[in-house]
């Protein structure tokens, strides 16, 4: 027995099992193709971050959905959280600006935006509001005159050292009583009024912005609010809380120059009509488009 | 033992291993998959989010096209299928349930028909 076990080890002995080496390697490399190949493991067994990209955004939305139909946060969180993004409120919040620029339906959109708004407020915190932002925002571009779709353009809004919107100084603002406001179309109640509406003249904004806050009595911000605006024949809807690091109840809306837009919010509010970029000059004296900043409130 | 046998003997321990290897230790990974692949627990939380966004979006349309995400089977089959499966509560079932029954009075009825 001991003789025989040295001789394994011998050079004779080793050549003398080579046969059983190949074999073995042989049979790992037909199993391996085996059982990736041929008879790979079934893929009945896959999670929800499996999931192609386009299945987990309509997923994302049906989430929104359910969670509009039920109101249940932490089982929409959970349901979220099984498709392993590595934050939720942003992953909602893409896809609801994408979603915005694709023209999904407006009860997709809606759901999204108050799902994004209602992540981002349980996930956001005093020192995160505080501090100051750099982002890109997607801003759905107005129809121009001869018909073209509006296309969502990335627009810079602020540099590394400016500060949030809601606190931009010092911006020239000029407000105005609003005077061109006239009442919508007759409903049962006008929850909403426009308090105030002012012209916003920054070199900050590179883009002519419509800018629409709207808060409830208690001056709390409104998301997933309608605003539909109008102009030359076309109109288009969009919704508050799509930018929440704006603030929930923002929505704002890119304007051509030296077009006229009339803007109202789909549940019933005071309407703001001859609303236009404002032209405005910097300290050199170069002019540019200035912004339009609306906010509605309920009395 | 003749020689043959031996390798024989060694190219099935090697199948064996490579088969243990492949399946349990480094199965396939799959990546972009649809959500009829998903593993019964999860296909029954779709089926329950389907339901409840269908409350809020009562576009026959909309449902018929997500319940189609969840296989080739009739409608009505795969509601019933995850009503079966599923870890529901009593008030989830009595909405699959009502579902179900919607389902069932749109889809046209083949019983009696004939080639």
């Amino acid at each position: 027995m001991g003789a025989n076990f040295s001789g394994v080890f011998t050079m004779k002995g080793i050549r003398g099992y080579w046969h059983l080496l190949v074999g073995v390697l042989l049979g790992i490399g037909l199993g391996l193709v085996i059982s990736w190949g041929f008879l790979p493991q079934s893929i009945t067994e896959a999670t929800p971050s499996m999931l192609q990209d386009d299945f987990k955004d309509n997923y994302r939305s049906l989430i929104a959905l359910a969670y509009a139909s039920t109101g249940d946060l932490p089982r929409a969180e959970d349901r979220l959280f099984s498709l392993e993004d590595a934050n939720m409120a942003q992953a909602i919040e893409s896809q609801a600006q994408r979603s915005l620029a694709g023209g999904d339906s407006p009860e997709s959109l809606e759901a999204l935006a108050v799902l994004a708004a209602e992540l981002s407020q349980v996930t956001s915190t005093p020192e995160i509001i505080a501090t100051s932002t750099h982002f890109s925002t997607e801003t759905p571009k107005a129809f121009t005159p001869t018909g073209e779709q509006p296309i969502a353009t990335a627009t810079k809004v602020f540099e590394d050292d400016d500060e949030p919107l809601a606190t931009i100084t010092p911006i020239p603002v000029y407000t105005r009583t609003p005077a061109s406001i006239t009442e919508a179309s007759p409903t049962a109640r006008a929850p909403y009024i426009l308090k105030t509406q002012d012209e916003i003249c920054s070199i900050n904004l590179s883009e002519a912005l419509l800018m629409v806050f709207v808060s409830d009595a208690s001056q709390r911000a409104m998301s997933g609010v309608e605003i539909i605006i109008a102009w030359d024949g076309y109109e288009e809807h969009f919704f508050t809380g799509l930018k929440p690091e704006l603030g929930s109840g923002y929505a704002d809306f890119l304007m051509e120059p030296n077009e006229e837009y009339s803007l109202r919010l789909a549940e019933g509010s005071t309407a703001a009509s001859n609303l236009s970029a404002p032209a405005c000059e910097d300290d050199e004296g170069n002019r540019y488009w200035g912004s339009l900043r609306l906010k509605f409130e309920q009395p | 033992m003749p020689r043959w046998i031996q390798t024989l003997f060694a190219i099935l321990l090697g199948i064996m291993i490579g088969l243990l290897y492949g399946w349990k230790i480094a199965p396939v990974e799959y990546v972009d998959l649809a959500p009829n692949a998903l593993r019964t627990d999860y296909r029954a939380e779709y089926m329950l989010v389907v339901a409840e966004a269908y409350q809020h979006n009562p576009d026959p349309d909309f449902l018929l096209r997500q319940l189609a995400l969840l296989g080739n089977a009739p409608p009505a089959q795969i509601i019933q299928e995850n009503l079966d499966n599923g870890e529901y509560t009593p008030e989830e079932i009595e909405m699959l349930e009502e579902l179900l029954r919607k389902i069932e009075r749109w889809e046209p009825t083949l019983a009696g028909s004939s080639p």
